[in-house]
């Protein structure tokens, strides 16, 4: 799923306790889903 | 393939059938030529640009006004806007199916829709409706855009195939565009089909998944006499519907001459025949069939499915264009004529409306409903000749409380100034035999008589007129019947008021003439009737019709009155036969078609 994609997101359907998997390709690939990883685990500032 | 439903609107018509949706905007399909695709993904391409200019005003102000929190919900539909899923799909469908953008866009959004139903959690279920709101925003721009297909300005000459029509739609339509109609909702009494009917368009309606079924640009024949829908006929079923097409024409030219005919008999008796309408828009169809007026308007039809009374000018609004379409021919509007059970339904009723709380005996309940519409009556009739009917009239009593309320009304508009019609004629409808009894008593307060034989025979022979057990006991020759319309004749004769006779039993030629014969000369029916009975009189010698009045009324039944007067009048009724009751008739009842199913 392209995560630029708002749509292709909502349609993964993943509420709580869904497994994801987050991958990233290009110069901070590294970074990206280090900062992805922990948005998803601060419940996206949410809770 | 063959799609059964309800011919609400006679004649055969077969063209390209233009598909329509129902969306917050009407969305066609429309198949593009090659060379006009990349002009709709452009097309397309400026709506979304319009749709984003409108969500970013609205973030603006609502981040100014309400703050920003609020203001997110939008940048949530904005990048909907943008998401590939959406857009890029919707050029993509364009592209490979050569469609316009509404239909492309509703494709994908129909997609994106089947995955979201699939979401267990309701949370990310209702996250369909900000989509929603983005693809309505999206489709309003489209529809919004000048080049952009509508009601009124569809590809001409083309087969409408809708879900349905609404009103406002039906009104909207350019008629001249197409060529018939077929829907899967609606009814003979919508809009849509008294328009149809009016205008001479075929239609059908309750075919179900109709536009699901028929391919966009498919070859379809709406049949309107037989009530069905012919997706891409064989050669040979296409050729018979061609023939029945040609029928149709000739049979619309005949029906044209007979329109400028006046109804005489062969030994120069006039008769006036009327049309009895229910829908303002039925005036045209009763002019179409030669109508010298409308000998009864059922103003009952003006208080909708809402069940709200009109106000006065929407009223006189409706009379005014009544006379306007008539041409300055008498216009005859019947008082409210509804049940309690009518105006609240599921509310209190009788156990037995046809004899309960009805028409003029709600107005000591409440008289403002009959108030609203005499002044709109006595005001409108300032614009042509209209004439106020009292149904439901049991005696003297009834006619002086609806006289006197008249006579209010008149002062109020006299004393505010306002214009009205001074000399309207008032009569009533003799349909209960208490009226039919009393009608020397009633006749010095009244300008003329109209006798209601349709609630006359129910109350007279006591037979349930919507009740389809009963119809072979529902008789308008039964003796009692004939009897007390020649009473009638005779105690308005006496007074010297004028009698019409407005009722289905007019529309019947055999009927007809022995109404002549009892000495009645206005007779107003359902429009498509008038020409077969014009034919009957025409083909028939009033002298003849007293003689086989006279024989018949001492006979003791109605199949004995109805043979008799039959051999007696069988010439004249052999003219009838081969005038048809409608103008496509025959075109119905032909064979010779085939068709695949």
């Amino acid at each position: 799923m392209d995560g630029k994609s708002i749509l292709g997101i909502l349609l993964l359907a993943a509420s709580q306790g869904t497994w994801l998997e987050l991958a990233a390709e290009g110069a901070d690939e590294a970074a990206a889903v280090v900062a992805l990883a922990a948005l998803v685990e601060r419940g996206f500032g949410e809770a | 393939m063959e799609i059964r439903g309800l011919g609400v609107s006679p004649g055969i018509a077969m063209g390209e059938a233009l598909l329509m949706e129902r969306e917050a905007v009407p969305v066609f399909r429309l198949l593009l030529p090659p060379e006009g695709v990349e002009a709709e993904v452009q097309r397309l391409s400026r709506a979304v640009t319009a749709s984003r200019t409108q969500l970013e005003a609205i973030k603006e102000r609502l981040s100014r006004e309400i703050g920003a929190l609020h203001a997110y919900i939008f940048d949530a539909q904005l990048l909907m806007l943008d998401d590939p899923l959406l857009l890029d799909r919707t050029v993509a469908v364009i592209r490979e199916e050569h469609v316009n953008a509404e239909w492309a866009l509703r494709t994908v959004s129909d997609q994106l829709h089947a995955l979201f139903e699939e979401f267990g959690d309701a949370y990310l279920r209702e996250r369909s409706t900000d989509l929603d709101d983005v693809l309505g925003r999206v489709q309003l721009n489209l529809a919004g855009a000048a080049d952009a297909p509508s009601l009124s300005r569809l590809p001409g000459n083309r087969v409408l195939v809708a879900v349905d029509l609404t009103p406002s739609e039906a009104a909207a339509l350019d008629w001249e565009r197409v060529l018939a109609v077929a829907a899967e909702g609606g009814s003979r009494t919508d809009h849509t089909a008294i328009l149809a009917r009016s205008l001479g368009i075929p239609a059908v309606v309750g075919l179900q998944d109709a536009t699901r079924r028929v391919p966009a640009g498919a070859l379809v024949v709406v049949d309107g006499d037989r009530g069905v829908l012919v997706v891409e006929p064989s050669v040979r079923a296409l050729a018979g519907y061609r023939q029945a097409q040609e029928r149709e024409r000739v049979e619309r030219s005949r029906l044209q001459e007979t329109r400028s005919l006046s109804a005489v008999t062969l030994d120069g008796v006039a008769v006036r025949l009327l049309a009895n309408v229910e829908f303002p828009e039925e005036a045209a169809t009763a002019r179409s069939f030669g109508a010298l007026g409308i000998g009864l308007f059922r103003s009952e039809y003006l208080l909708g499915r809402s069940r709200q009374w009109p106000t006065e000018e929407r009223q006189i609004e409706i009379y005014r264009g009544l006379l306007e379409q008539m041409g300055n021919e008498p216009v005859t509007v019947r008082t409210w004529d509804v049940g309690r059970e009518d105006l609240a339904p599921g509310g209190p009723s009788s156990a037995n409306p046809a004899l309960g709380e009805r028409a003029l005996r709600l107005l000591s309940r409440d008289p403002a409903p009959f108030r609203t519409q005499l002044r709109a009556l006595l005001r409108a009739a300032v614009h042509g000749p209209l004439r106020i009917m009292f149904p439901f009239v049991g005696g003297v009593a009834d006619l002086r409380a609806a006289l006197a309320l008249l006579d209010e009304s008149r002062d109020e508009l006299r004393r505010a100034g306002i214009p009205f019609g001074d000399d309207v004629p008032v009569g009533l409808t003799l349909e209960l035999p208490s009226a039919a009894l009393t009608a020397d008593l009633l006749a010095p307060h009244v300008d003329f008589f109209s006798v209601g034989t349709n609630d006359l025979i129910q109350y007279l022979l006591a037979v349930d007129r919507g009740d389809p057990r009963l119809a072979p006991l529902y008789q308008p020759l039964h003796p009692a019947v004939l009897r007390a319309i020649k009473a009638i004749v005779e105690a308005a004769s006496r007074a010297g008021v004028p009698l019409a006779l407005c009722g289905e039993m007019a529309a019947e030629p055999l009927h007809a003439l022995l109404l002549l014969g009892l000495g009645v000369n206005d007779l107003s029916m359902s429009p498509g009737s008038i020409p077969k009975v014009k034919a009957a009189l025409r083909g028939a010698r009033s002298e003849d019709a007293r003689r086989a009045t006279s024989a018949v009324l001492d006979l003791p039944t109605a199949a004995e009155i109805e043979a008799l007067a039959r051999e007696m009048l069988r010439s004249a009724l052999s003219v009838a036969d081969e005038t048809h009751d409608d103008p496509f008739a025959e075109a119905g009842g032909s064979g010779g078609r085939e068709t695949a199913d």
